[in-house]
């Protein structure tokens, strides 16, 4: 039970569907989503294939609790080697998309190869079919959306898809589902699109049991109460992510012009107090909050664009209510970028779940951009005429408009800040890990998220660990290596279930395997969980090595580890990568390589 | 944690008048956080890990944050 111990596999190169069963042995070993589908992926491909070519495979993966009554259940998995690093690429989405597919009868979507024209999928339960999708192509997220939902006749009916960003090769393009949900991060939207895949339609009706349903019950009702009564969810609630920027920019953590300063003076101009308070034309940004399937946080923002702002005064198909400011769009669109600007950040952040780009990515290339642009490496005939100084809003929303439509400047900032840094002869301003662009958070303020970071599987990354009480304790490398290990294990194994990492704060590991030993048959203690994280996470690390990264690969741009921060809290601090790693690989059971040992891979029931 | 400021603050920021030798236990009490509540402190961006007894001096910058978590 909770699976629906099926899979559907898609040929796209010769347009064949199969059903199959789900491999229950690989389910016990990994659970699900993230895990389950790393499994599946690893056996399937040679990572060493192109990433834009149809040799990659794309997996959709829920969790056993997917789809459940579990609080957070709406999360599923995107899996397939990311363009935008050369890694795995394991990006998480909410909305309502994942459960309907699984509530079609799926535990996993497998796509391969790639379809001889564009097409999208139409899975209603078991009556599953490739449609043409040549009207489509060319076309925005939401119009694609819109468009599908009307031609499936079922308002119910859920969709993803890509862009034009998507469709190009864009290396940070994502999948955006429910118009405003995005698995992310690492470009999994470009290999949908390097598929020839456009789209995907869900419409579910199979239902998903547990195998012991009054407990799960009784589970599911302990757990929901020690979230409603969680302070941490309160806030969360009331003011959503965005509140961590008050917070960074007083710790004195908050990247601001591309990793130069570490507090942004203009947050308080994109905050949640601004988000919530009415403007000179009396236009107040934020509209309510809006919750995933099944959840009972309800983090999501739903906000507004003044009428009357620059961005969008000629443009009211965007005066619209959609996804408002999160913390890590406020800040990829604020502060690393210098604009304190709070309708161009909200407007740019509809563009990018518009056109399937993710926002941290692209922030974080704008801003290595301005920094080139303010040393002459990229001028005005580059950038066609934009004026790409920091804290020019104009020229972000320019930009923006650009990328989404790939056209012109957008083009170039298509290619991700590393590619694009090596193109315009400073690579050392690239900003992130293994190719991919860096979170809200600078790690010479918390150090342990500087080794999350480096060591993160799928390039720098900020929902992969949780160091942040340690980091609150000591700005330096002393202690941050264990407790960076043991939650990356711990977290490969939330990611596993089905539910959102944002229950963390309030549940501990026992929460998470009350609820997977009610559903699922067999016993799941939590040393099963913390075991089956940290097999995922070497498992993981084994696709990167057979893609041929390695360990000089886990390492930081030179900004983080010789230019001390210049204020805040750890004014004066580099981080100190080097202890923490050392200790971490030690920790792991990996060689001095970064290689798991033989041992290591036994004790997991891994093979080398 | 702007739930626990005062009257008259603005922008997230307020001044506030203690005794002398106010511990930073009685700034706590003054702004009615209760013991419950979790955060992290910084004086004149210093982190304390714990702050209680620490005695604060005129003129200080104390910042009362949140926890941390991903967003």
């Amino acid at each position: 039970m909770a699976w629906q111990r099926k899979v559907l596999r898609i040929n796209l190169t010769r347009g064949e569907i199969y059903h199959e069963p789900l491999n229950m042995e690989w389910a016990n070993a990994y659970m699900g989503s993230r895990g389950l589908g790393t499994k599946y992926l690893s056996e399937m491909m040679d990572p060493a294939v192109d990433a834009l070519g149809p040799d990659n495979v794309l997996i959709f993966a829920t969790g056993p609790l997917t789809g459940t009554m579990s609080s957070t259940s709406g999360r599923y998995s995107v899996l397939c080697k990311g363009p935008l690093t050369g890694a795995i690429a394991c990006s998480n989405s909410g909305g309502k998309f994942g459960a309907e597919l699984k509530n079609a009868g799926y535990d996993l979507l497998i796509l391969e190869g790639r379809a001889p024209s564009p097409v999208y999928l139409s899975i209603i339960n078991d009556e599953v079919s490739l449609k043409a999708a040549d009207d489509l192509w060319g076309s925005t997220v939401w119009h694609t959306e819109e468009t599908l939902k009307e031609r499936s006749g079922d308002p119910q009916t859920k969709v993803c898809s890509v862009g034009v960003p998507g469709e190009r090769g864009v290396r940070y393009a994502c999948i955006v589902n429910d118009l405003h949900r995005a698995a992310g991060r690492s470009g999994v939207g470009a290999v949908m699109g390097s598929k020839n895949l456009k789209a995907i339609a869900a419409r579910g009706s199979v239902g998903v049991t547990a195998d012991e349903p009054q407990r799960f019950m009784a589970v599911v009702k302990d757990t929901m109460k020690k979230l409603a009564d969680d302070r941490g969810r309160q806030g969360m609630t009331k003011y959503g992510t965005n509140a961590m920027i008050d917070t960074m920019h007083a710790f004195g953590g908050l990247p601001t012009r591309n990793f130069q300063e570490v507090q942004f003076a203009g947050s308080e101009k994109i905050n949640p107090a601004a988000m919530s308070t009415a403007n000179e034309n009396g236009h107040t940004n934020l509209i309510t909050n809006k919750a995933c399937f099944g959840c009972s946080i309800g983090c999501g923002r739903v906000a507004h664009v003044d009428p009357k702002h620059f961005s969008v005064a000629d443009k009211p198909q965007y005066w619209h209510a959609s996804g408002g400011l999160e913390y890590e769009t406020a800040y990829a669109l604020g502060p690393v970028c210098g604009v304190d600007d709070i309708d161009a950040c909200t407007y740019v952040g509809f563009l990018t779940n518009e056109h399937s780009i993710d926002p941290i990515s692209f922030g974080v290339t704008v801003a290595a951009a301005m920094e080139m642009f303010e040393l002459g490496a990229i001028t005005l005939e580059d950038t066609g005429g934009i004026d790409l100084r920091f804290g020019n809003a104009e020229a972000l929303v320019q930009v923006a408009e650009l990328t989404g439509a790939q056209e012109g400047f957008g083009v170039d900032l298509g290619l991700g800040s590393k590619l694009l840094c090596e193109k315009y002869g400073h690579p050392d301003l690239f900003m992130g890990v293994k190719g991919q662009e860096f979170a809200g958070y600078d790690s010479r303020a918390l150090q342990g998220m500087g080794l999350g970071y480096a060591t993160s599987n799928r390039g720098a990354c900020h929902l992969k660990h949780d160091v942040f009480s340690e980091d609150m304790k000591e700005q330096n490398g002393q202690g941050k290596a264990r407790p960076c290990k043991d939650s990356q294990d711990e977290i490969a194994a939330i990611d596993s279930t089905g539910l959102c990492i944002f229950t963390a704060g309030a549940w501990g590991m026992e929460d998470y395997a009350a609820q997977v030993d009610a559903a699922c048959e067999g016993e799941w203690p939590v040393e099963r969980l913390r075991e089956l994280g940290e097999r995922t996470w070497n498992l993981e690390r084994q696709f990167n090595l057979r893609a041929g990264l390695t360990a000089a690969d886990d390492t930081l741009p030179k900004r983080l580890l010789e230019t001390p921060a210049p204020s805040g809290t750890a004014k004066g601090k580099v981080c100190e990568l080097d202890v923490m790693l050392k200790e971490y690989y030690q920790l792991r059971g990996w060689g001095a390589d970064g290689v798991p040992t033989s041992d290591t891979l036994g004790r997991l029931g891994l093979s080398a | 944690m702007s739930d626990y400021l005062p009257e008259g603050a603005v922008g997230g920021r307020v001044e506030l008048e203690l005794p002398a030798g106010a511990t930073f236990a009685q700034l706590v009490a003054r702004l009615e956080i209760p013991e419950s509540e979790r955060y992290i402190v910084s004086i004149n961006d210093t982190l304390l890990p714990e702050p209680l007894e620490h005695l604060l001096q005129e003129g200080d910058q104390v910042i009362i944050m949140a926890p941390l978590t991903a967003g």
